[in-house]
């Protein structure tokens, strides 16, 4: 799915993380890359956490 | 190759089925043979050539070098299932032995490998394998190890599940009590029963390796003296209107090839659990 963002945003030339890691990738820009690879990895395992937050609410047999 | 026959036969029963599995192999034969399947030479610049449209000559046209597009569209089925096999065949087997490690063993074992998985997981793998590509060169080396490395942990995580299921069995129990040592019960009883879902999800992973391949070298990371289809998406781009037939072709490749491999993968997983079986058969 991310790298949809990459691609999509690199073709139509909007400004966006995907084409940012990109455009860094290209230009050796590692304070960005670092950047955003924590902010991605973060962002996915929050995702995960409201998920199975969510999941434990609407699912009854759910416990943790 | 007995072996082959039953799930050929479920796959053959649907239309598209049937044709996913052509499709695969004559993606493969033209990624085996292309030399002595193109008719032209894919590198073989004709400047008075540019941009025909598809014709008896040039059955897909030619680009804007002059170049046969079906040629390269050939060579560039090399390239994508070339990276797409070994890249899945090395993370199959990363992903296996871990996974069986992981399974088997439990305690530190299982606890190491499920943590190597779950960081790996919550990394964009796109994202992973553009970097590095970016910072190390885009040959096809680098590529496959790259792809290879960022695709195993599925496969470790399904493998750590369904080994831990089996070990839980009475005849893994009763091999133990007459002396079995462990290589023998995992080579013997464990591996013949996860092959099956090892190899589904290499074939779906297949597909996300060719996409992956396509992807980067549209970005322009590819090996520069491969023919790629990513690649030549990314000439196409200039000459939608002028030559639509230069992105076309390509573009339905891969689409195609893609689809052919997620299909395979699907009716695969269908066919070793019943229960998933439809029984209306569509188009």
């Amino acid at each position: 799915m991310l790298a949809g963002a990459t691609l999509t945003e690199t073709v139509f030339a909007w400004p966006g993380m995907g084409r940012l890691i990109y455009e860094s990738a290209i230009a050796r820009d590692y304070p960005v890359i670092l950047g955003i690879f924590i902010f991605v990895s973060i962002t996915v395992i929050l995702a995960n956490l409201v998920v199975d937050m969510i999941n434990a609410l609407l699912d009854p047999r759910v416990r943790y | 190759m007995k072996h082959f026959g039953e799930p050929i036969q479920y796959l053959a029963r649907e239309p598209i089925g049937l044709f996913s599995l052509i499709f695969t192999i004559a993606i493969n034969i033209m990624a085996t043979i292309p030399t002595y399947i193109a008719p032209y030479d894919p590198y073989r610049i004709d400047a008075s050539n540019t941009f025909k449209p598809p014709s008896p000559m040039h059955p897909f046209g030619t680009d804007d070098l002059g170049r046969d597009v079906l040629s390269q569209v050939i060579y560039g089925a090399r390239t994508s299932m070339m990276i797409a096999v070994a890249a899945v065949a090395f993370s199959a087997l990363l992903g296996t032995i871990l996974g069986i490690m992981a399974g088997y063993y439990g305690g530190r074992a299982d606890l190491a490998v499920s943590m190597v998985i779950d960081a790996k997981l919550s990394i964009p793998t796109f994202f992973l394998v553009l970097v590095v590509i970016a910072l190390f060169g885009g040959s096809i080396a680098n590529m496959i190890i790259v792809i290879g490395i960022t695709i195993w942990p599925p496969i470790a995580r399904v493998v750590r599940a369904l080994v831990n299921s089996i070990r839980a069995s009475d005849f893994i129990e009763a091999a133990r009590a007459i002396g079995a040592s462990s290589i023998w019960i995992i080579s013997k009883h464990i591996v013949p029963q996860i092959v099956g879902v090892v190899a589904v999800i290499s074939i779906l992973q297949m597909g996300s390796a060719v996409i992956i391949e396509a992807g980067l070298s549209f970005l322009g990371f590819g090996d520069p003296t491969l023919i790629s289809w990513g690649k030549m998406l990314n000439i196409a781009q200039t000459y939608v209107e002028k030559a639509l037939w230069i992105g076309l072709f390509p573009g339905l490749f891969l689409f195609l090839t893609i689809l052919s491999l997620n299909i395979l993968g699907d009716r695969l997983y269908e066919y070793y659990n019943p229960r998933l079986r439809e029984i209306v058969s569509y188009l």
